[in-house]
């Protein structure tokens, strides 16, 4: 018994041993750039994702036709140049596109990158079968695509298409297959919805290309030998997922992370004072706002009766101290607006922000009848109290702002009802009783796009619409709150389709000064995108695109210090 | 026994169904999957996220939802436009024909989704079920053998004090400390999150947080439960005859006191295995760990149903399966037991 005690006790520190011995060992010698995600991107097939980090690590490995630097302008990537009227791009009419590739693009396994490709992928977009998740933008809008040789195209619409920007060189549009890969699946399947290039791609365009995907830790991408753009300033780049961030501020902290995206406007104090880290902050393109449900007996649930005095949702916007919540919660680091086109280009900077005014809230809610007529502490009208229901995701950082909100309301005689759901809940749709789809709220926290390269806003032109009011006979509509100006949804037209720059910019402001008078949508503040990254291991600040494009565009001029 | 273990089987099969539906059915209340886009840049528009909610089959009833998830819809023509205008032969083959589903969030095979997380959960748990059984057994007879003395006290002490501790607040300490701190003290400073390059070496270190709070976290309780399974036992009379026959202390500890006192441990441990595969849900979030417990909360947090589904179902079939298996083995504990 011994000596077989004995045997296996041996045997196992010998298995152990070896196997130490014979384990591969990875090479460590290339310079790499670790950066944490706190998801695991869902698709590298940038036509079946919304989520931003896929976004973000797609656009590492896609080059687009063109693309958007950190000052909003275009550059050509594998387009020859950006198409405009004067350089004969854009016809006269802004109905055709005609688009130059760079002569000599090439895949990363060597394969010619041609207008053939292009043309497939157009097709693909239209496909229905495909069920993609990006592209109906431009499905919708195309009458034809045609290769006229191996490096040019031209695209059709079937309505002026002034906004190049927004069109085959946006973020998320700008995903160009590879027609060899996909193409011979397409022809199998019908359809490219479940190719194995969606999971697992093997052929880039990008600045680099992945070489290793585990799932649920990492991803590997090493530089593109064949970029269009020349040669990478980092050869490598691991890419993370930490789901918990705290984990992954640790990791920061103790410099095992050089970069992390997405940082949280919550955290953002705080992780600034890490050791040797940095944040900073680039356009984000979104608002941080409250929605208020001006909805009627139509709606499955209709809103606090008070929301239907616009005197009310102008004194809760007055009473609404924007500024404490900024430096209280946020470390300042975000400015209050009341423009539902904040911090973008077309921002009207004679709008002005409405400042905290207790005395100017109790008078207009007075003025409107709501009075606290019963001595409970909160204002109330014909027996209803003024109570009203605030929901939120459970991001913590938006329940901070709840219970901040919840207080200066309270200053003025409006009560509120905190509530916190996950997001598939309170994003839902009408079929799944979606907090916001069927009006189970009188204010809603959450963000909004605004305009980005152009006055064209979807938020306006989606969620603010007329037309966009969910009920029974239009589940899907995503006008929430219910408003509806048809001022506003003709000046929204104008931003979306006229030709004239300064009637466009006309029509932006004309919808900014309604929706300020209205108040269906109380902005707070616009929301930065914030990158927090250490010092030490760079050679110079990195680059950073905006919200609007891509964060990486620069980043082939990225140098790790020495 | 054949016959014991078929009939085993034969009763788990309508209890897997009835499973099947209650769990669907809460799957299915998480809400709704298409929803995470509402805040994004790119996101899809309303009507075509109506399209692709048909062509998921999310606008049918739960119900029906349900038959399709089990039985497949390739007998049946989906309307994807939802007005007659684009009628397509639906692609599912159903639970009942081996297909799982596709995995909303990724569109693979919601079994891929396991397969792809399975290793390295087996890789995190195994170990650290190992290793607090080796411990619980060793500290549990030791304590058992000497009780109420000042090692048993402390024993008791440590016990409960872990076993009170919520484990990820173990876990964010245990990398503030080993993690930061060690790093700005100049000590060796261990790897925070992920399984490591690839290397058996660096797997090791990359385990060493999280097996030591899974340890940590467990150990407590199978230390009491032994413990008290090991004093019953030593107070029967059949080990005071060992005693009185002059066996050794060692011999009537590990061959008539361990031997019985094992048979409610392997009942627990039976309980417990199957939901090794399930994987550690805070550990593996909290230190990176690319187990099935964090695929499943993503999955959760993504109303993924298929793969959810999917991890639920096979949970149910190992714990029939680890019952079952555990009724074996009594046999060989226990020669009087016979089915």
């Amino acid at each position: 018994m011994k000596h077989l005690r004995k045997f296996v006790s041996a045997a196992v520190l010998l298995t152990l041993v070896l196997g130490l011995m014979l384990a591969p060992v990875a090479a460590q010698d290339v310079p790499t750039l670790t950066v944490g995600f706190a998801q695991e991107p869902d698709s590298l097939n940038g036509f079946y994702t919304s989520m931003a980090f896929a976004q973000w690590a797609n656009d590492l490995v896609v080059a687009s036709l063109w693309d958007i630097t950190d000052a909003l302008e275009a550059y050509p990537v594998l387009a020859a140049e950006v198409p405009s009227v004067e350089n004969g791009g854009i016809s006269e009419d802004y109905m055709t596109y005609t688009i130059h590739l760079k002569e000599g693009l090439m895949w990363s396994d060597g394969t010619p990158l041609t207008s053939d490709d292009l043309v497939f992928t157009y097709q693909m977009i239209e496909d229905p079968a495909n069920n993609m998740l990006q592209g109906s933008t431009i499905a919708e809008a195309l009458e034809s695509v045609e290769a006229i040789d191996e490096t040019t195209f031209t695209l059709t619409f079937n309505s002026p298409k002034p906004f190049p920007e927004d069109l085959a060189g946006a973020p998320g549009l700008s995903t160009i297959l590879p027609a060899h890969i996909y193409r011979p699946v397409y022809e199998a399947e019908g359809s490219i919805e479940f190719a194995d290039a969606n999971q697992d791609p093997t052929v880039f365009s990008g600045a680099y290309v992945l070489t290793e995907w585990r799932r649920g830790e990492q991803m590997t991408f090493d530089a593109n030998p064949n970029y269009t753009m020349g040669e990478v300033g980092i050869p490598r780049i691991v890419i993370r997922f930490f789901p918990d961030t705290e984990t992954q501020y640790a990791a920061l902290q103790a410099g095992q992370l050089d970069f992390v995206p997405n940082v949280s406007e919550g955290d953002k104090a705080r992780v600034s004072t890490f050791e040797n880290v940095t944040i900073t902050t680039v356009f984000g393109g979104y608002i941080e706002s409250l929605w208020l449900n001006i909805r009627d007996e139509a709606a499955p649930r209709a809103g606090h009766p008070a929301l239907q005095d616009v005197r009310v949702r102008q004194a809760i916007r007055f009473a609404l101290d924007r500024q404490a919540i900024s430096d209280e919660l946020l470390a300042g680091t975000v400015s209050p607006t009341d423009s539902i086109y904040g911090g973008s280009p077309f921002e009207n900077p004679d709008l002005g922000v409405t400042q905290h005014d207790v005395d100017a809230a109790n008078a207009l809610l007075d003025e409107a009848g709501w009075v606290d007529s019963n001595g409970d502490g909160t204002r109330d009208l014909d027996g209803v109290e003024l109570v009203l229901r605030y929901g939120t995701t459970t991001a913590g950082w938006r329940n901070n702002i709840q219970a901040v909100v919840q207080q200066q309301l309270a200053e003025v005689g409006v009560g509120t009802i905190l509530e916190a759901y996950p997001a598939s809940e309170f994003f839902g749709a009408w079929a799944n009783s979606g907090i916001n789809a069927v009006g189970e709220y009188d204010i809603a926290q959450y963000a909004n796009n605004t305009a980005l390269t152009n006055p064209a806003n979807v938020t306006v032109y989606e969620a603010l619409n007329c037309d966009q009011i969910p009920g029974e006979d239009n589940q899907g509509g995503q006008n929430f709150t219910g408003f509806c100006s048809e001022e506003m949804d003709a000046a929204s037209d104008i931003t979306l389709s006229s030709l004239d720059g300064e009637e466009r910019l006309d029509a932006a402001y004309t919808i900014q000064q309604i929706m300020t008078d209205n108040v269906p949508v109380i902005t707070l503040f616009p929301r930065g995108d914030n990158y927090a990254y250490n010092t030490t291991r760079f050679a110079e600040a990195p680059v950073i695109g905006s919200g609007v494009g891509n964060q990486w565009f620069a980043i082939a001029n990225w140098q790790l210090a020495e | 026994m054949t016959q014991y273990i078929l009939r085993r089987i034969l009763q788990a099969l309508p209890l897997l169904f009835i499973l099947s539906f209650v769990l669907f059915a809460f799957t299915n209340a998480l809400g709704d999957p298409l929803a995470v886009f509402a805040e994004s840049r790119q996101r899809p528009t309303a009507s075509q996220r109506e399209e692709i909610r048909r062509r998921m089959g999310l606008d049918r009833p739960m119900f029906e939802q349900y038959v399709t998830w089990m039985v497949g819809n390739d007998w049946q023509m989906i309307d994807v436009n939802g007005d007659g205008s684009n009628i397509q032969p639906g692609t599912r083959r159903g639970v009942l024909r081996g297909d799982l589903g596709v995995s909303f969030v990724t569109r693979k095979p919601a079994w891929t989704r396991i397969e792809e997380r399975l290793p390295a959960t087996l890789t995190l748990m195994i170990p650290s079920y190992t290793i607090t059984l080796v411990l619980a057994l060793a500290i549990g007879v030791y304590s058992a053998t000497r009780q109420y003395t000042l090692v048993d006290n402390i024993i008791t002490g440590a016990s409960f004090f872990f076993y009170s501790m919520p484990i990820f607040f173990i876990a964010l300490m245990t990398i503030y400390i080993f993690g930061v701190q060690f790093s700005r003290w100049d000590l060796p400073a261990l790897p925070i999150g992920g399984t490591g390059n690839g290397t058996t070496i660096d797997l090791i270190v990359h385990m060493l947080m999280p097996v030591f709070c899974l340890v940590a976290i467990q150990l407590a309780g199978y230390v009491r439960f032994i413990r008290s399974s090991m004093l019953e036992v030593l107070g029967q009379d059949y080990v005071r005859t060992a005693h009185s026959k002059g066996l050794s202390e060692s011999n009537v500890v590990r061959k008539h006191a361990l031997k019985n006192a094992a048979l409610p441990l392997i009942t627990l441990i039976g309980l417990d295995l199957p939901f090794l595969l399930a994987g550690a849900v805070v550990t593996e979030r909290i230190f990176a760990w690319p187990g099935m417990g964090r695929l499943f909360i993503e999955s959760f947090e993504r109303a993924d149903v298929p793969v959810m589904m999917a991890i639920l179902m096979l949970l149910c079939v190992m714990v029939v399966v680890f019952q079952i298996l555990t009724d074996v083995v009594y046999t060989w504990f226990d020669p009087r037991i016979r089915y």
